[in-house]
């Protein structure tokens, strides 16, 4: 497939000028993902008539001269966004026959941009992990090598060709951890950045609409695309305050990257060795480095399960078997209630739902959720003063390369993984995970943190450094590459 | 925690669970709130909780309708009966 081997907005360009045809590329990178996903498990469902309809669109407005930014580019779209015409697991096989009567926000922008949603790529029970272990359609398997999970489908979609871009959902760290584990870039913007209409989301507060490539470039198109107030996403509100003029190229003279280098027996020495070589790739590129120390960010990860787990209980009340899900058979509404949720829920859904509700329960209110929460407006103010220290911060992504397929942790050691990535979301930031180099040949990400609202600086800063990269953007299997 | 804690709190997001699973989540949850313990002991006297990423606003929108494809909205429910969803009975 000659898409996977060109950026996105090369490629939206020469479908633009006439050079390819987005109908063209949709039937090869189809036949691949066909191919593909057979050893791979990344679709739920893969969308060919509705593919090849879209392409066949895309290419009549650019005959029509009409401009799109990313004409002909194959997108895939993690199965707990709405998508009008076709299925929407949401991660429960309960929902494998829904089909979505509408579609997400972000969705409609993409496919208005010239897109071509090629498919819907596996996800987590009820989008509840960053591995896709707990999936009830099976684990997706990482392109690198499938002795590992892919963290997620969607970065593993980009990461194997099968697509050029990924839409995705980032909670707890899903997006950035699985861009980490599949060797690309994966951006979980500003919360508000993008509309999460048709997103859902298990927790209100930290669920975000996200961007899976192979390059900080595309992303930034992508970004700019999805990017927008939209009244049916209160928290896109946000929007409002960006700048209407466009940030120019960056002087890297002027920015500074903080370097936190961990703490202590937690970071393993090959994340110390990445951030190390990957300071050194910007101090290379002009770029001024600092050392930046974290007090709060040991204990932040616990304050993000808390809240987490209290969202969801609450979000998934609502799949009761009469509003929300499949009713079940049952003689009373209690009972109805009951085994809607237990065919809906898996294993994962159940417990976070239950644990949740303990922790919103009397005696744990204020010394669990409410302690939360005002660990989130601390650690909110720790990271405020790191920003006046520093434009943007390096930090590792992840604690251990991908999880082994077969070999399931604990739920506690599996929450561990997300150290890192839950951190970011519990403040609200914008971060990306790009990749820093290979441990075991396998590839592994750093994060770049900024403050809310510096999503464009993130990626021009990334870009800057991006050709440096020790890692090819994308896997490429010998004899798989069909 | 104990049984009678972890079963009203089954009981109040009603969810049906086996015997042989409320022992595992009994266990599970024990681990998991000494997991959590180091939370209590940080220091937040006077610090307000953030219940959201940024400040929030509330955004009030226009009422108004929209036209829906009525094929579109039964493909979307399991039993749609003459322009209405049809739902088991919520009241016993």
């Amino acid at each position: 497939m000659e898409a996977k081997r060109k950026s996105a907005h090369q490629l939206a360009r020469e479908i633009g000028n006439g050079q390819n045809t987005a109908r063209r590329l949709t039937e090869e990178g189809l036949k691949r993902c066909k191919n593909l996903n057979a050893s791979l498990n990344t679709f739920t469902f893969i969308a060919e008539n509705e593919a090849l309809e879209q392409a066949k669109r895309v290419d009549k407005m650019i005959a029509a001269g009409e401009e799109l930014p990313l004409a002909g580019v194959p997108l895939a779209v993690k199965d707990d966004f709405c998508c009008s015409g076709l299925p929407a697991s949401l991660g429960s096989a309960a929902f494998k026959n829904f089909v979505s009567p509408y579609s997400a926000a972000a969705v409609e922008a993409l496919l208005e941009a010239g897109c071509v949603l090629i498919g819907k790529t596996n996800l987590d029970d009820m989008g509840m992990g960053s591995s896709t272990l707990s999936s009830p359609f099976g684990p997706s398997l990482n392109p690198w090598s499938t002795e590992y999970a892919a963290g997620s489908a969607g970065a593993a979609a980009v990461s194997s060709g099968q697509c050029l871009l990924s839409l995705e959902s980032d909670t707890g760290g899903a997006l950035r951890l699985g861009a980490s584990h599949c060797g690309i870039f994966g951006l979980r913007p500003t919360p508000g950045r993008i509309s999460r209409y048709g997103l859902s989301a298990f927790s209100s507060s930290f669920s975000q609409a996200g961007i899976a490539a192979a390059n900080p470039e595309d992303i930034g198109v992508a970004l700019e695309v999805l990017s927008g107030f939209d009244e049916r996403d209160v928290s896109t509100v946000l929007c409002r305050e960006l700048p209407q003029e466009k940030e120019k190229d960056i002087d890297p003279g002027t920015i500074t990257i903080g370097v936190w280098d961990g703490d202590g027996d937690r970071q393993s020495s090959a994340n110390r060795d990445l951030i190390s070589q990957t300071g050194e790739k910007f101090r290379q590129g002009d770029f001024k480095i600092s050392e930046i120390s974290l007090e709060l960010f040991q204990e932040t990860l616990r304050a993000y399960y808390i809240v987490a787990f209290a969202e969801a209980s609450s979000n998934l009340s609502r799949y009761d078997g009469i509003r929300f899900g499949e009713a079940a058979a049952a003689r009373n509404l209690d009972e109805l209630y009951e085994q809607s949720r237990r065919c809906t829920f898996g294993k994962e859904a159940r417990r976070r739902s239950i644990f949740g509700t303990v922790l919103l329960g009397k005696d744990r209110f204020e010394p669990y959720y409410r302690q939360a929460l005002k660990i989130r407006r601390l650690f909110q103010e720790e990271m405020a003063r790191v920003f006046k220290q520093c434009d943007l911060l390096l930090l590792p992504v992840v604690k251990n390369l991908a999880p082994l397929i077969g070999r399931e942790a604990g739920f506690i050691d599996q929450y561990e993984e997300d150290y890192y990535t839950a951190p970011i979301s519990l403040a609200g930031l914008p971060a990306l995970s790009l990749p820093a180099g290979t441990i075991e040949n396998m590839p592994v990400g750093l994060q770049l943190v900024g403050p809310p609202l510096a999503d464009d600086l993130i990626l021009k800063v990334a870009a800057g450094i991006a050709e440096g990269l020790s890692i090819p953007p994308i896997a490429v299997r010998p004899g798989r590459d069909s | 925690m104990d049984m009678a804690e972890l079963e009203k709190a089954i009981g109040t997001i009603k969810i049906a669970v086996s015997d042989t699973e409320k022992e595992e989540l009994l266990a599970g949850l024990k681990d998991f709130l000494r997991w959590l313990e180091p939370v209590k002991k940080i220091d937040t006297a006077n610090v307000e909780p953030a219940f959201f990423s940024h400040g929030a606003v509330n955004i009030l929108r226009e009422d108004r309708s929209e036209k829906a494809d009525i094929s579109t909205l039964r493909r979307a429910a399991p039993d749609f009966d003459e322009g209405f969803y049809r739902v088991p009975p919520v009241i016993d």
